[in-house]
């Protein structure tokens, strides 16, 4: 059986899980032994390309082209983000109004192409662990994302060469993982408070059957936001006692976030935090924190997770007292505030007991066991978190699927013409709570061609169903002859099946290229200290005893050596290298029996 | 319609005949009759009363048969059927689990198209003085008068309180019409049939808009 990994693509932190023989998820360790893997993603010339740990390694001393919370900009427009771009120092290029482009050196980038590298960076973890191919994963994301969110994260899989089985809402997962299903029945709210993102699920659980009634949240609001509170705070005081506008450097900024993160983490178990950071020749800034006033600057963040959650309750129709079990995920729900408001609003004590960075791994991987056939007592049925529609004359948007509505989910709409001969139909998809189209989110345009004839006799019925996945398909039938119409769709943000294919394709090559230059490195760096020892050896006393033959054999081997470390094949270096430690064999030998002759003169015969 | 409902359905794997969500004889999913409704999906009869907590059972079991998470593994067509089947399974869950979607849904199988909202005639005096109240309140809001506000909000709120009651009126009337259409005896006449139906029509109208209202309502108090 071919495996399938369950995989957590965080802001922040990512990280693989499988399910062990005895059917409990495990996390997949990579070399280092470590769980969490960064989501972080490095290029440069002369580093080449570095994800997670060795890439947030460099967040202070390359900023520029070290990039993060890359999931902040899954299925984004630059116009979306503006104010996320002004917080991070990764440049983005022209042209990136449907989809973002990150510049990193001489490259650009998409955001699913640096999830892409972070996703096949886990592959690879899993793929050392199991010692064979992994092919198929079930991905999650949060409950609150869009469609191109979703479509966006679906395309990283591809491009990391990843069947995504299943895309899983974050907090459904979770909600899995916690082995809930042991109760018969309960009503269970998942609150996921991550790096980035905020979710709020409502479940009923009844025999095995994990039924979402109603999801809320926010997909801009998590622990990357307290964090720039406490940021915000630092630069205003540094520049009130030392005068100092940072603004624009992005090495000590990325520092100041450090710390920044550093305060947070340990204000969850301690009540005072100090830091102490070096400005150089400006002196030292030295900060104590109490806990509450931390709490006092992010409490209106905290706030904002209350509305989602009591939306989620009315949509679910439920009050807050019929709510039997609290789940807390996400690194931020560490944050005593958080878990006292979680605590206050639904007056009932969190479960806290498995990991909340590692719990929706885990339940994405509990959903690829149920996916593979080896699980059939679970079934998860989740809904879509927001409503579709087209936009109808007068620029409003009328809903065809309501939010909260189980997934799969569908409707159909008759179509016309309203002019003689024409022939296409323009339908114009949205999604969103709002009632103009303004106010929506653009899914895409959809145009269906339709033979000509007078106006009004063509009768298309379009079906749209948003797949299990939560992410939108449209198909059309012309009612009169039953045949399928064709349908040419321009989503709004995004890339298109062509572009992804492309990106495929290139980051096949760019994983080769990469696996080239780091097997050069390491060839070089060999060679070079193979080098420094032998040009040592060779005005040494021992070289003498070389015969002349010797000596031009190693003379050409080395010139052979060099020229092969000014290529860029591993190869020829090795090759070279490999001819070069034959032919001063010799050499070392002598040099060796030297060194012996050497000791031995410094050392009484008693010794010996 | 008439026609595709006279052929008889053909398993797309083995071709035995079968109506069936499955094959009786290769057990393989079955392809989405176009022609089915919310209610032959459940085998249910077209009525409006049903048994909540027994359709909430073979929603599950349905869901366990058809969902597509159970058939990642299957022929593409197979995947597609399940996803199919499935839509459609939670389309009619969802319509017939709530009174008010399902009375409209039973209306429009009868060829009754849902009405606008319609003002109940005896309510117009109460109506109007409620959207005064609402405006008012909007406006010492602006004002940030919060004596006013407190206020005001008492009187709205007992405003939604008689809206409250009076949907509960409205409620049981549309019960007790669709009683009346769910024991109809087969041989009845068209012409009852319609009145029955349009009665019925007409309740929803008047729900839906003092629905809207108490939404209003809850609005002002939600911020």
């Amino acid at each position: 059986m071919p495996k399938v990994v369950g995989i957590d693509l965080g802001t922040t932190n990512s990280l693989v899980a499988y399910v062990d023989s005895s059917g409990k998820p495990q996390v997949i360790e990579n070399k280092e032994k470590q769980r969490l893997i960064p989501s972080v993603v490095h290029y440069s010339k002369d580093k080449g390309l570095l994800v997670g740990e060795a890439a947030r390694a460099l967040l202070i001393p390359d900023p520029m082209n070290t990039i993060y919370s890359v999931k902040r900009f899954m299925g984004k427009g630059v116009a979306d983000v503006t104010e996320d771009l002004s917080m991070v120092h990764f440049q983005v290029a022209e042209g990136s109004e449907q989809v973002i482009r990150f510049r990193l050196a001489d490259k650009e980038f998409t955001p699913p192409e640096i999830s892409a590298l972070v996703l096949r960076e886990l592959k690879k973890q899993a793929e050392d662990f199991f010692g064979e191919e992994v092919k198929k994963a079930v991905v999650t994301v949060p409950a609150y994302f869009n469609d191109a969110q979703r479509q966006a994260t679906k395309d990283a899989g591809k491009i990391a060469g990843l069947e995504v089985l299943r895309i899983v809402n974050e907090p459904t997962a979770a909600a899995l993982a916690y082995g809930l299903d042991k109760k018969d029945s309960a009503v269970i709210a998942v609150y996921d408070l991550g790096g980035g993102t905020f979710d709020i699920s409502i479940l009923k659980l009844k025999a095995g059957i994990f039924e979402v009634l109603a999801t809320n949240g926010d997909t801009h609001l998590g622990g990357d936001d307290f964090d720039q509170r406490l940021i915000n705070l630092f630069m205003n005081e540094i520049k009130e006692q030392f005068g100092l506008t940072l603004q624009g450097n992005a090495e000590v900024l990325q520092t100041i976030r450090r710390f920044a993160i550093e305060v947070k983490h340990r204000l969850s178990d301690q009540e005072k935090a100090a830091i102490e950071i070096d400005l150089g020749e400006y002196g030292c800034y030295n900060r104590e924190f109490s806990r509450a006033e931390f709490e006092a600057l992010i409490e209106d963040l905290v706030d904002r997770t209350i509305s989602p959650c009591k939306k989620a309750l009315k949509d679910a129709n439920l009050k807050t007292s019929d709510i039997e079990e609290v789940v807390l995920v996400g690194g931020s729900t560490r944050v005593p505030l958080v878990r006292s408001r979680v605590k206050e609003l639904f007056r009932r004590e969190p479960h806290i007991d498995l990991n909340p960075d590692e719990v929706v791994a885990l339940g994405a991987t509990i959903q690829a066991d149920i996916m593979t056939g080896s699980r059939k007592d679970m079934l998860l049925l989740d809904v879509t978190p927001l409503s579709l529609g087209i936009e109808t004359i007068g620029g409003v948007m009328t809903k065809i699927i309501h939010r909260n509505s189980t997934i799969p989910a569908s409707a159909s709409e008759m179509f016309t013409t309203y002019v003689d001969g024409q022939t296409g139909v323009d339908i114009h998809v949205l999604q969103g709570e709002r009632e103009f189209v303004q106010d929506c989110r653009s899914l895409g345009r959809f145009s269906l061609k339709v033979p000509p004839m007078p106006a009004g006799l063509a009768r298309v019925e379009v079906k749209f169903l948003i797949d299990a996945n939560g992410i939108l398909n449209v198909s059309a039938r012309d009612v009169r002859t039953g045949k399928e119409n064709s349908i040419d769709v321009k989503p709004s943000y995004g890339l298109n099946d062509e572009q992804v294919e492309q990106m495929l394709m290139d980051s096949i090559e760019f994983a080769e290229t990469d696996v080239k230059k780091r097997l050069f490195v390491e060839a070089y760096n060999e060679a070079e200290s193979v080098l420094k020892a032998s040009e040592k050896a060779l005005v040494s006393e021992s070289a003498k005893n070389l015969s002349v033959l010797e000596q031009e054999e190693i003379a050409k081997s080395l010139a052979e050596l060099k020229a092969a470390m000014s290529s860029d094949d591993h190869r020829a270096v090795r090759t070279s290298l490999k001819t070069f430690n034959e032919v001063t064999h010799k050499l070392a030998e002598l040099m060796m029996d030297n060194a012996v002759q050497v000791a031995l003169k410094h050392k009484k015969v008693s010794e010996v | 319609m008439q026609e595709a409902r006279l052929l008889e359905k053909k398993c797309w794997y083995c071709t035995t005949t079968t109506d069936e969500h499955f094959c009786l004889s290769c057990d393989r999913i079955q392809m989405l009759d176009l022609t089915s409704n919310y209610f032959s999906f459940f085998k249910l009869p077209i009525k409006y009363h049903l048994d909540l907590s027994s359709l909430e059972v073979k929603f599950y079991e349905l869901s366990r048969k058809f969902h597509p998470d159970f058939f990642s593994q299957a022929s593409e067509v197979e995947r597609r059927y399940s996803t199919d089947r499935t839509s459609m399974l939670n389309d009619a869950y969802r319509t017939l689990k709530d009174p008010i979607r399902r009375a409209n849904y039973l209306l429009t199988l009868q060829g009754f198209q849902p009405k606008k909202e319609q003002t109940p005639p005896d309510l117009l005096e109460e109506i109007f003085e409620l959207n005064e109240q609402i405006e008012d309140l909007r406006n010492v809001k602006k004002a940030r008068d919060n004596k006013q506000i407190s206020f005001l909000k008492k009187q709205v709120l007992a405003t939604g309180e008689m809206l409250n009651e009076r949907e509960e009126v409205l409620k049981t009337k549309l019960n007790q019409t669709f009683q009346k259409w769910d024991n109809l005896p087969d041989e009845v006449s068209m012409v009852e049939k319609q009145q029955i139906l349009a009665k019925a029509s007409d309740l929803l109208a008047q729900m839906k808009y003092i629905n809207n209202l108490i939404n209003d309502i809850d609005e002002e108090f939600n911020d």
